[in-house]
């Protein structure tokens, strides 16, 4: 802390200005208090922070302060020295004390001019001039002045006649012929400079620490482009295990101290990491689930398949919509049909292409197979050979096209017909007499979807659909028909046939039972058994895992 | 005996039984037909994608008659610059056919959205009421279309906190109609797949001969 | 000239296949047209370049070595079996032995590892509704008398058929047609800011 010269406000180390006054706290010439440390202006006599005398030191010719008695700080220690060098004294001087004089101001200088004539007498108090006293509270305090002779003197003390204590700021010439005895003062003592450092004080010196031992003197590099150097960092070792900090263990304890917090707390160790893993009761459940399903499956299959029973439950809507829509086209139409679903779905899409590419046939219509995925090519050729649809005269592959709607949209944008090559034999679609009227998107009479995913099922019906006023149909995977029904409540598609389910349906109006008619029994069973493991889960208890 | 159909029955019965095997524990045999399966999926569609669309559409033509073709060169320099984004510094030099290819995609998409979907889809919603035309139960399903309809899309443009309990009311009805349709589409999903095991099985048994 | 220049491509052709769908003009649709030609071919290099990458991200974790190396190889030979006969035969991609791969190997691994989603499905279905809310049961319900109506067409009881249908063709396909017309604003809204140049998914 600085202590402003100007008014003694205590300001931050390093500060220039007073916080207080602005005055600067460090004046270019200035004298420092050899007690606080503060610095003083020039004219100062006294230091402003802790009102010790900023005159001078005495002289070196003068006595020095080592030989002189160490007068301590406190009170205490004056009391204690005193009686420890002088306790006779002390006893008279306690005594005597007690003829306490209350003199005015006047009387004791009188006496004290008188007295100093007579011979020298010690006066227990030394009294400031008014204007240099530090503040003091407004009631008088008692002075008491106690006078001696000079033959009750010790023998100590009248040698110490010309005592000068090393006090800078004090004033030596009062001081050879008083002595202080501060107890009996209420007025500022002025306190030596070097005074011996109390106990108190000396332990809290910081401790030295043994002087370090001086670092191995560095070998010089022997060999390479540093030779001659010395200093130079040791090559690192690639892999340094990492030091084992357990910071868990020390975040704890400091965190929490001590044991009765953490007792408190109720801290547990940190449980090791673990794999999440099912219990195996759960495990045991869901093979279980899985044996009942595949046993749902195969039972039917085993023991035969199980027929329909008798009377026909009504035809879905949009079955049978698509099965007019087929039945009105007239004979040698051309029908365009999209395969666009993958090996995947083709358990299902195949009971559900089947009837429909049957009755095509029936019907006498020219049907090319085209599709929007690599794959479909293939699964269009061999159901079309499996129907028994000609290759060349009821039926053409027109392959892939790429880029779904991208694909979607300039095969209905064209003017001309966008494929002109087929999928098998590369020949020009003009070389197939069946297929040589075909010049444009609109020369088709129907456009059939196959579709297992939702994005070509929306392609078609977005990007040709709206395009052109050829109607579409669509048949697609039990998971699909929801997404499909809004389309044909609003006519986009005339006619709907979602899974094998109302593939059955179909082969039933047809009159044509196939795949789907002998597959739905099995399938009504397994969905029944399905509904009852699902029902039974959710009347367990018993929370979910992540 | 050394038809190849019938040694490819049995090929085909072998690898059904060895994914089935996943059920009972992930294994080798398992694995080793999965990754068969991604290279032969994957080499098939690069067989197929190159001799039916950058044969036929694209080199034949060049190469038969690049004067009349000449424009074909466009997007085969695209094309080209689109296979640099396998380089690995060479990257962005693909960012032009991306962006080409986005932009087209973007433009079909908004426009398929509004006219294939938007347009239709909301003049459908608001079918008759009236009972003369369309008969009482045709009239009450066309009423829980509307309201099912424009409740889900509240329910997607006003939800969290809504001041208005009117408001809040009709996105709750919104809930309440998706989630029928999502009871729906998870009973038909589990249909399809019970249908394509139903399929797999029946395989199996008629290569078996049972 | 790096940022800029997809950008304004991606804007202008979209723009001029946007107009498209609203104006009849023979130039803007002789423009649009041949772009949607174009983007069908660099569609196709688009495939092509996805299935190359599978190669050489299996080819890669061979020559370094890395965990499941092995299967890496199993897939690079399979692809350039399918590859070198297809080549090989004239007919490509329905060639005797690609269609054989096809039809005995393809197939079946992709169709049963689909059929494995029956046995997970029905798990997921045994766990799903054992919490008991509001949504939970409606959704319950649902399904119960879905799978109940496909169930009973093996039965006398057809109103369940019957109610199954019109469960599918009403609330259901209501709540779906509020989801494809929400799913529809919103491709509408991120097509419209990748045309304006705001969204720019092919830059880096």
């Amino acid at each position: 802390m600085i202590y402003c010269p100007n008014c003694g406000t205590a300001n931050r180390e390093g500060s220039r200005y007073c916080n207080q006054c602005g005055a600067p706290l460090t004046p270019e010439e200035g004298i420092k208090c050899q007690i606080c440390g503060a610095i003083n202006s020039p004219e100062n006599e006294k230091c402003t922070n802790c009102g010790a005398s900023l005159k001078p030191a005495p002289s070196p010719e003068e006595k020095p302060a080592e030989e002189l008695p160490k007068v301590p700080v406190f009170p205490e220690e004056i009391i204690l020295t005193l009686e420890e060098e002088a306790p006779d004294f002390l006893a008279d001087l306690r005594a005597k004390a007690q003829e306490v004089v209350l003199p005015e101001e006047e009387r004791v200088e009188e006496e004290a001019e008188e007295e100093k004539e007579e011979e020298p007498i010690i006066i227990l108090e030394e009294r400031y001039e008014e204007e240099e006293l530090p503040p003091t509270p407004a009631e008088e305090k008692p002075t008491v002045t106690v006078e001696y002779r000079e033959e009750e003197l010790p023998d100590w003390l009248k040698e110490a006649k010309e005592i000068v204590l090393p006090l800078e700021p004090s004033p030596p010439a009062d001081w050879l012929k008083e002595v202080e005895i501060p107890w009996l003062e209420e007025e500022i003592v002025e306190v030596p400079a070097l005074a011996e450092i109390p106990p108190w004080l000396e332990a809290l010196r910081p401790i030295e620490e043994a002087p370090a031992a001086p670092p191995p003197e560095e070998e010089a590099e022997e060999k390479g482009v540093l030779q001659g150097l010395k200093g130079l960092l040791k090559p690192a070792t690639i892999f340094e295990p990492p030091e084992k900090i357990p910071l868990r263990r020390e975040v704890a304890e400091l965190s929490l101290g001590s044991e009765e917090i953490q007792k408190l707390v109720k801290l547990k160790p940190a449980a090791p990491a673990v794999k999440i893993k099912a219990p195996p009761k759960e495990i045991r459940t869901h093979r279980l689930i899985h044996f009942i399903l595949f046993l749902a499956v195969l039972i039917p299959m085993l023991i035969g398949w199980p027929s329909m029973p008798s009377g026909s439950p009504p035809t879905p809507l949009g079955v049978e919509k698509f099965f007019q829509t087929v039945e009105a086209l007239p004979p040698g139409s051309f029908v365009l049909v999209a395969f666009d679903y993958e090996p995947y779905m083709a358990g299902e899409m195949e009971a559900v292409a089947y009837p429909v590419l049957a009755h095509l046939k029936g019907k006498g219509c020219h049907v090319a197979l085209i599709s929007l995925n690599p794959m479909g090519p293939a699964l269009a050729q061999a159901l079309g050979e499996r129907v028994g649809l000609r290759y060349g005269e009821e039926f053409i592959n027109l392959g892939y096209i790429p880029g779904v709607e991208a694909g979607l949209r300039a095969l209905g944008t064209s003017e001309d017909w966008l494929v002109r090559y087929d999928y098998l034999q590369g020949k020009p679609l003009d070389s197939f007499p069946a297929f040589q009227s075909i010049k444009g998107l609109k020369d088709w009479n129907l456009i059939v979807l196959f579709s297992g995913q939702s994005s070509t099922l929306l392609g078609w019906i977005e990007q040709v659909g709206s395009v052109i006023e050829v109607p579409m149909v669509a048949g697609v995977i039990s998971g699909l028909k929801p997404y499909a029904e809004p389309y044909l409540n609003s006519g986009q598609l005339k006619g709907l046939l979602g899974g094998m389910t109302d593939a059955a349906f179909y082969e039933a109006v047809l009159g044509k039972p196939s795949e789907a008619t002998r597959a739905a029994p099995v399938q009504a069973f397994a969905l029944l058994i399905a509904l009852l493991v699902i029902l039974a889960g959710s009347l367990t208890r018993g929370g979910s895992h992540a | 005996m050394l038809n190849p159909d019938f040694i490819g029955q049995w090929v085909a019965l072998f690898l059904t039984l060895v994914v089935f095997s996943y059920l009972i524990k992930d294994n080798f045999l398992y694995r080793l037909a999965i990754h068969i399966l991604v290279g032969v999926a994957a080499g098939y569609a690069l067989l197929v994608a190159y001799k039916a669309v950058l044969e036929k559409m694209l080199i034949l033509p060049l190469l038969q008659d690049p004067q009349t073709n000449v424009g074909l060169v466009v997007p085969l320099t695209l094309g080209l610059l689109l296979l640099a984004k396998l380089l690995p510094r060479m990257g962005w030099v693909g960012n032009v056919s991306m962006a080409f290819l986005f932009g087209v995609g973007a433009a079909l998409a908004i426009g398929g959205a509004m006219v294939g979907t938007l347009w239709p889809q909301t003049l459908a919603s608001i079918s008759s009421f009236n009972l003369a035309h369309v008969g009482l139960p045709g009239a009450f399903n066309n009423f829980i279309l509307f309201i099912g309809a424009i409740s889900v899309l509240f329910y997607f443009y006003f939800t969290g906190a809504q001041r208005r309990k009117a408001l809040r009311a009709v996105a709750s009805l919104g809930k309440a109609f998706i989630m029928i349709a999502f009871g729906a589409l998870f009973a038909t999903g589990l249909v399809t797949f019970v249908t394509l095991l139903i399929s797999r099985i029946n395989f199996i048994l008629e290569v078996v001969g049972w | 000239m790096r940022k800029v220049i997809p950008i304004l491509v991606a804007v202008l052709s979209g723009l001029t296949v946007l107009a498209d769908f609203f104006i009849t003009h023979p130039i803007l649709d002789l423009v649009g047209r041949t772009l949607l030609q174009w983007a069908m071919i660099v569609a196709a290099f688009a495939f092509v370049a996805g299935l190359l990458n599978i190669f050489f991200t299996h080819t890669s974790r061979v020559f370094h070595r890395e965990k499941g190396w092995g299967y890496s190889i199993v897939v690079i030979l399979a692809m350039w079996a399918v590859l070198v006969f297809g080549f090989l035969e004239p007919e490509g991609p329905h060639g005797y032995v690609v269609s054989w791969i096809f039809r005995y190997v393809q197939y079946p691994l992709q169709a049963t590892v689909m059929a494995l989603l029956a046995f997970f499905a029905l798990s997921a279905g045994y766990r799903a509704f054992r919490r008991r809310t509001l949504e939970s049961t409606i959704m319950l319900l649902t399904t119960s008398l879905v799978l109940l109506g496909y169930a009973a067409i093996m039965t006398d009881l057809w109103p369940m058929s019957a109610l199954k249908e019109w469960i599918l063709s009403v609330p259901a396909m209501a709540g779906v047609r509020g989801i494809l017309l929400g799913v529809a604003l919103g491709i509408t809204a991120t097509g419209l800011r990748i045309l304006i140049g705001m969204d720019k998914p092919y830059s880096d």
